[in-house]
């Protein structure tokens, strides 16, 4: 059976409907074999350690054949393949234990509790935070600071996931979005301030 | 790191955690190839918005599914390639219940597979056993299976001042090991180890009053050719409280190569 002339999709379905034969591994080990250079990519990414990244791909591989069989299809392979692969790389990430050493909490804006300001406009801090994001930052600025805050990657990290060419990588993003949220979060609480004068007058 | 600064970095990442309304990975996915039902166009679209960490998400998907190395990553993602497919009869051999649990194909067996699989002609063969020989050449001469270094510089950095220095198993190995030994600390009461995957996802953990410690059988089960294991001791005094800890040491059971 020559494999390279079935789809991704078509090897799915036979590897799923063979799971646990030989055949069923020949044609899962195909199917895996065309995603390797993407999480490949993902997790040199991800660790920056080619050695470390090649052990993390082999666990998104074991897992993906170990999970095959409840994959429905109800995305592409790859999505559900990132799943794992997004998973597995933050797991690895976070336990290396590198991120707390190196997130930069100066000029950090400090959001509004949920009461006071926030009262006003009956909005809570997380729907506020979004805003100011969406609001004063660039699609780069947005994704980096996400990732940085959100998910506490180092800016290393993120330089590598986001491809970002400049001299200083993530953290001229991070700089920039600060100072921006800043301001931003200044002009936000003159206005609040202002509404709330007008309604105790 | 200010008490502030860590306070309004609770804030931030709780802000951007996911919610209940965030959108799961395959609608997104959805989103990105055009595929969202008309009945969910509208709350995808102003949910994804109002939403940075939805977009983000997004972002990272894309990044994923239109992944080519960039120039600087070529060499690197070949080699992984390369080791992926090395490691193939790991990964898909590996059951969900045990990784060890069915036998790994003897080479000699996968090779007569290859071959009857298909039937090839004389000429195919002749051509296909001066190509074998000729990259075995190049083999032996030039390619070294990468070792694995036992990475001290990829593990957990050491904020305490008195390390507990593993001695075995460390890097690549002949056969699984048995135990696993440290030397001994002065002050330790006990010991606590743990064994896990190359994720740090925890395996197996045991306690010694002994700078060594058995592997039970079904431990050892789960250490099987090819798949790289982490493990870390750390030394306890008689409160439980920890004294000192080793580095994250890894080790492998080398997949054996069969002559030419």
């Amino acid at each position: 059976m020559d494999l390279e002339q079935f789809s991704v999709e078509e090897l799915v379905a036979q590897a799923r409907a063979l799971a646990g034969s030989q055949e069923g591994d020949r044609l899962a080990n195909e199917l895996f074999r065309r995603h390797y250079s993407q999480v490949a990519c993902w997790c040199l990414r991800s660790t920056g350690d080619r050695e470390l990244a090649a052990d993390l791909a082999q666990e998104i591989f074991v897992r993906a054949h170990q999970h095959l069989k409840s994959f429905q299809g109800q995305s592409k392979f790859s999505t559900w393949l990132y799943s794992i692969a997004r998973n597995q790389c933050m797991n690895a990430i976070k336990a290396r234990s590198i991120r707390a050493a190196e997130i930069s909490d100066e000029d950090l804006v400090e959001l509004p509790a949920d009461d006071g300001l926030l009262a006003a406009e009956r909005e809570s801090s997380g729907r506020l935070a979004h805003r100011l994001l969406d609001e004063a930052l660039d699609e780069t600025e947005k994704k980096v600071f996400t990732l940085h805050y959100g998910d506490e990657l180092t800016l290393a990290t993120i330089t590598r996931l986001l491809g970002l060419r400049n001299q200083s990588g993530a953290k001229a993003f991070i700089v920039s979005a600060k100072r921006k949220l800043n301001r931003c979060l200044q002009r936000w609480k003159a206005r609040q301030q202002t509404l709330m004068e007008g309604g105790e007058q | 790191m200010t008490s502030d600064g860590d306070k309004q970095r609770r804030q931030w990442k709780a802000a951007l955690a996911a919610t209940e309304d965030c959108l799961t990975v395959e609608e997104l996915s959805r989103h990105a190839g055009g595929l969202v039902p008309d009945a969910a166009k509208s709350r995808t679209s102003s949910h994804l918005a109002g939403c940075v960490r939805c977009q983000t998400e997004l972002a990272m998907l894309k990044e994923f599914e239109l992944a080519t190395p960039r120039s600087e990553e070529l060499a690197a993602v070949s080699w992984i390639a390369a080791e992926l497919k090395r490691r193939s009869n790991q990964i898909g051999h590996a059951a969900p219940e045990s990784a060890s649990s069915r036998p790994i194909p003897s080479r000699v067996s996968r090779l007569r597979k290859i071959f009857a699989s298909r039937p090839l002609s004389s000429a195919a063969l002749s051509l296909a056993a001066m190509l074998v020989a000729i990259a075995a050449g190049f083999y032996l001469t030039t390619a070294k299976e990468p070792v694995l270094v036992s990475d001290g510089s990829t593990g957990q950095t050491l904020l305490r001042s008195q390390g507990v220095v593993a001695l075995a198993p460390k890097g690549d190995l002949a056969e699984g090991p048995t135990e696993l030994r440290w030397q001994p600390v002065p002050g330790a009461d006990h010991y606590s180890v743990k064994l896990m995957e190359v994720d740090r996802v925890e395996l197996w953990q045991g306690l010694s009053k002994e700078p060594k410690l058995m592997l039970p059988a079904e431990v050892r089960e789960k250490i099987v050719p090819g798949k790289t294991l982490l493990w870390q001791v750390t030394a306890l005094d008689v409160n439980g409280q920890a004294v000192a800890t080793s580095q994250v040491e890894r080790f492998r059971i080398a997949i054996a190569e069969t002559s030419h």
